[in-house]
């Protein structure tokens, strides 16, 4: 496992309370869970690796396929999907030759499915390198370059002409007052500047 | 107002407090001019006055169409201040209950006041009696559960990032009646805008020694942690929150023991939402209107956080409030987002919000349904009610 993230879990209490937050920090600064992370993380918490995938197995959250360069996660919650979302999930299928929960072949975009993210009355949601895009036009399939080249064509072909709410979290110092929240900020600031570590900043409060 | 971004609230010494709405960015040149440049009218604005008589053609609160049937109490604060500010808090009154609480107040004395306000809150402060009433030697924890995860609410999400001073206020009212010392603050892990304004928050209550140890002097000392919870976990579930805290794998019980007496590590532990803390600070400052806090979505036209008192109509909240489906499409029904979701038709459009608990115990959002587009899950297992 990468140093960044290595010296990160290395700094948890050995406590099983934090088995859960180490794995997150993991998959915060390299996108995804490899055998060896698990192992690692495993190590450190003195467990068997298979305690360390029972619980990577039971969040859907954690990713233990690499995922592409890119995320783009469509909302398909009730409120989106009466408001459009799960058009734009079909569409985006068909420009990119992909079924959601894969990548295209060239790894560069993976296309997910999410289970409301909780912005109901910005219906539909788009989640893109996670950034999230609310009140996303329900004509974007036409205008879709095919393929989308970047998520930055499915923004624009999506936007409305009225402005889109787009909030991005940057890291913040976080509170010293326990392990959990303090590690958010500091795998923020350990994720890698380019690769997967470009999205995995910006997942980070 | 989630319709109406941009909103922009406009704060002047002898000025009302303002709100516009739908601002855009070419229009900001000349809205700024017309509103600092003399005393015309802003008509062609739209927005809405915080008085009883509106001001310069911008109408009272009572007349504007989304708030008219309001009463926000919970809310009064959220997109009036900083949310982060400690200073803001505590000059719009923040912290003051507390401290009401601290200086002559037993455990007790709150345990009585909460549970006289209603079922939920009798619910709240039965647990924290029987936690309290666990062995005096055995450590105690308080668990929040910010999970929000079910499809249709998000007025957790809302009250973290409007008003994070409140919520931290009302967990230590409901901590001191509980009798613990050490919360564990759980949060969805999508929300990621409400862990850092509430992470913040919790910094600047902790450097002023308003959470930490011997509070305002007092013997109460009071730790949080905050989580993010991983996302898409379905950890509405008290078992399985309690589980996934602890490092276990997250399963139900079939026979669960009650976490008051058995929580976390076999401690007992009291579990509460975001919106049950948050609407503490207005019970102990003695402001007992009854209110309810839901989160209204779907195609409809005013989407948003609406909270209302006892006895509005689920026909005020989609058709007045709400004002409808957008392009005047009929309505089949409203999903209640609860624990359970359950599709009610127009004829029960006349049930009061406090009814819906009946529904769905907890219900905190309804999703307008237009005609022919019920999700086919809920059909064909007959969970449709007609009262």
């Amino acid at each position: 496992m990468d140093n960044p993230a290595g010296s990160l879990v290395a700094e948890f209490p050995r406590e099983r309370t934090g088995l859960l937050p180490a794995l997150q920090a993991v998959q915060e600064i390299e996108g995804w869970l490899s055998s060896e992370a698990l192992a690692a993380v495993a190590e450190h918490f003195r467990l068997p690796v298979s305690e360390a995938s029972a619980i990577a197995t039971d969040y859907e959250v954690f990713r233990l396929v690499k995922p592409g360069s890119h995320l783009v996660r469509v909302c398909t919650g009730l409120s989106c999907r009466l408001t459009g979302g799960a058009d734009h999930l079909r569409t985006l299928e068909n420009r990119l030759g992909i079924a959601r929960g894969q990548t295209t072949s060239d790894d560069r975009l993976t296309l997910e499915e999410a289970d409301c993210l909780s912005m109901c009355s910005l219906a539909p949601v788009l989640e893109v390198d996670g950034t999230c895009h609310g009140r996303v036009a329900s004509a974007a399939g036409e205008r879709l370059p095919t393929p989308p080249t970047s998520p930055r064509s499915i923004l624009s072909a999506g936007r409305l002409e009225s402005a889109s709410l787009i909030f991005v979290l940057e890291p913040r110092p976080g509170p010293a007052n326990g392990p959990s929240s303090d590690f958010w900020s500091r795998a923020a600031r350990a994720a890698r500047p380019s690769g997967l570590g470009r999205w995995s900043r910006r997942f980070a409060c | 107002m989630c319709s109406a971004g941009i909103v922009v609230e406009v704060q002047r010494s002898g000025w009302p407090r303002l709100t516009f709405t739908g601002l855009t960015k070419d229009a900001v040149p000349d809205w700024l001019s017309a509103l600092v440049g003399g005393e015309a009218p802003l008509t062609r604005f739209d927005g809405v006055c915080w008085n009883d008589e509106g001001w310069r053609g911008l109408p009272a609160v009572s007349r504007h169409p989304f708030f008219a049937a309001q009463r926000r109490v919970i809310m009064e604060r959220c997109g009036h201040l900083h949310p982060v500010s400690l200073d803001d808090a505590i000059l719009s009154g923040g912290y003051a209950a507390l401290a009401r609480v601290l200086d002559d107040q037993t455990p007790e004395d709150v345990i009585e006041r909460v549970k006289a306000c209603g079922p939920e809150a009798l619910a709240a402060a039965t647990e924290w009696e029987v936690c309290r009433n666990a062995l005096a030697t055995t450590p105690s924890y308080f668990v929040v559960n910010g999970e929000e995860g079910r499809c249709g609410r998000f007025t957790d999400r809302h009250l973290m990032e409007g008003d994070p001073q409140r919520v931290l206020e009302g967990l230590l009212i409901a901590a001191y009646g509980a009798g613990t010392n050490r919360a564990i603050i759980h949060i969805n892990g999508t929300a990621r805008f409400s862990f850092d304004r509430l992470a913040r928050a919790l910094a600047k209550a902790q450097a002023a020694g308003l959470i930490g140890d011997r509070i305002l002097g007092s013997a109460f000392s009071f730790h949080v942690e905050l989580r993010r919870g991983p996302r898409g976990f379905v950890g509405g579930e008290e078992q399985m929150l309690l589980r996934s805290i602890e490092g276990q794998r997250a399963s139900p019980e079939t026979t669960p023991l009650p976490p008051p007496e058995v929580g976390l590590w076999g401690k007992p532990t009291v579990i509460s939402t975001i919106a049950t803390l948050a609407a503490l600070p207005p019970v102990i400052s003695d402001d007992s209107g009854r209110t309810r806090i839901l989160s209204v979505s779907g195609p409809v036209s005013r989407p948003g956080i609406v909270e209302v008192e006892a006895g509005t109509t689920l026909r005020q909240l989609l058709f007045e409030v709400a004002d409808g489906l957008r392009d005047r499409r009929p309505c089949e029904g409203v999903l209640v987002a609860g624990p359970s979701d359950v599709l009610l038709s127009p004829g029960s459009f006349d049930a009061t919000v406090e009814s819906l608990d009946a529904f769905s115990a907890g219900a905190g959002g309804l999703i307008a349904i237009p005609a022919g587009e019920a999700p086919g899950y809920l059909r064909p297992r007959g969970l449709t009610r007609d009262r």
